[in-house]
């Protein structure tokens, strides 16, 4: 207490000596005046500065071109993808018709269980580049890593898009029964959330593990899917609901996709 | 006119127009500041023109949190104490002493009163105060900081501050009264 008063005392004393010496010596000081530059010398500064002052991204023009750049790469990709892929692919489409109209399947459960294949086989595309002449392209710096797979997931997911398109097309004209909007909403549910999954996946992990977790996950909902009592509670719940997880699975594909695009612009800048 | 926060987001939007008027806004008090600070116009002027670029290629490091004029004054504190280290200041300042020495040599007499000019006592007893107690002394007295500014801008505490700026003022106190006395005696005619 009594240093804090001292203390104190000090600081007064101090700030009055500052005061007086201030009054002392100010007359003195305000003769202190500057030389100020002229006009032309300060414009000479302005100009001077201009280049450092930041320059904005339009940021939608960043996107088209990005947006550009991973379309016209994943072109490129369709002429690399195995032929095993797209075999394979077709006669899924053929496995999908013969379920229904031969073996007399449950059209809906059959889209939500076949939905997601295309997906999971082309992760494998996907990721299998990566022994296979990626890393020397990734290496030119002309692309990153995280560029090529989302040029390559875009051609998975285009190809995906259009065979369950066929499916449901054939469906809907084969059987007159059948709902389109129904079969809609049956597979792309399971095709938006396994995209979602496949993005957060790669964006992850670089290796094979995406794609066992891909078929455990695959495995696991289709044995569900072949309960009655399953197929029965799903094909209870409102359209609402499926459409709310395609929502949100879309959404975190667009995310997941921007987050693979900038991560992909820093690993360049960085590494 | 506009505040400075909405010029700093102007310009982080790309806009030249608000990184003229917020150079211009500044440009004076900095050049004043360093001017004081170094004694030499040209000198000044380069540093001057050198903040003002550090300012702008910093400038998506202000937080907006703080006053954005105590945010360039803490910039110009330390480029000018950077320059006081650096090889350059050391040249000039040779330089400098020498052209003294010669016209002292010349003269005889001390240069600072051979002028007569108040103003000139003024800058050589400022120039001669220690780097540390001189930018308190011009924060101070010159740019109406308060105490607690000059601590914040020079990255040091209240009672440092206080310290410094008793210690140069009474520097400068003692030197500008000897310059008087000296000028009185010189003006005093022998009996």
């Amino acid at each position: 207490m009594r240093t804090r008063k001292l203390h104190h005392t000090y600081d007064t004393e101090n700030d009055n000596q500052i005061e007086e010496l201030e009054l002392e010596i100010g007359t003195f000081l305000d003769e202190y005046d500057v030389e100020y530059p002229t006009e032309e010398e300060i414009m000479l500064t302005i100009h001077a500065i201009r280049p450092h002052v930041p320059v904005k991204e339009n940021k939608w023009n960043t996107a088209i071109k990005g947006m550009a750049s991973i379309i016209k790469q994943a072109y490129e990709e369709m002429f690399y993808v195995s032929p095993l892929f797209w075999t394979a692919n077709g006669l899924l489409f053929l496995i999908a018709l013969t379920g229904v109209f031969v073996m007399d399947g449950n059209p809906y459960t059959m889209m939500m269980v076949l939905a997601p294949i295309p997906t999971i086989t082309g992760l494998i595309e996907v990721l299998k580049s990566r022994n296979s002449g990626m890393a020397e392209l990734e290496m030119s710096f002309k692309y990153s890593f995280q560029e090529l797979i989302l040029s390559k997931m875009l051609v998975v997911g285009g190809f995906n898009l259009v065979i369950n398109l066929l499916v449901t097309i054939s469906f809907g004209m084969l059987n007159q029964e059948i709902l389109v909007s129904k079969l809609l909403l049956y597979w792309m549910t399971p095709f938006t959330v396994f995209t979602a999954l496949s993005l957060l996946f790669v964006g992850r992990y670089r290796g094979i593990y995406s794609i066992t977790g891909g078929v455990v996950l695959w495995l696991t909902s289709s044995v569900f899917l072949s309960q009655t009592t399953v197929v029965e509670r799903i094909e209870s719940m409102p359209a609402e609901i499926y459409l709310l997880v395609i929502a949100a699975a879309a959404l975190t594909v667009l995310f997941q996709a921007i987050h693979i695009y900038k991560r992909g612009v820093s690993f360049e800048t960085n590494h | 006119m506009p505040e400075d926060q909405q010029l700093v987001k102007e310009i982080l939007d790309g806009s030249q127009a608000a990184m003229e008027v917020l150079t211009r806004k500044y440009y004076k008090a900095i050049f004043a500041y360093v001017y004081r600070k170094v004694g030499n116009r040209e000198t000044a002027y380069d540093l001057t023109q050198e903040i003002f670029i550090k300012v702008f290629q910093r400038i998506q490091s202000y937080s907006n949190k703080g006053k954005f004029s105590s945010w360039l004054y803490s910039i110009a504190v330390n480029h000018c104490r950077d320059y006081w280290r650096s090889s350059d200041f050391k040249q000039i300042s040779k330089q400098a002493a020498l052209n003294e020495a010669f016209v002292c040599e010349q003269n005889n007499v001390p240069y600072i009163f051979e002028r007569k000019e108040v103003r000139e006592q003024v800058k050589t007893a400022v120039d001669s105060l220690p780097d540390f107690q001189r930018e308190v002394v011009i924060l101070k007295y010159f740019h109406h900081f308060k105490i607690k500014e000059i601590a914040d801008v020079t990255d040091s505490n209240v009672s440092t501050v206080k310290s410094r700026l008793h210690q140069g003022l009474g520097k400068l106190a003692k030197l500008l009264k000897r310059g008087v006395e000296d000028e009185n005696q010189k003006t005093t005619p022998y009996i």
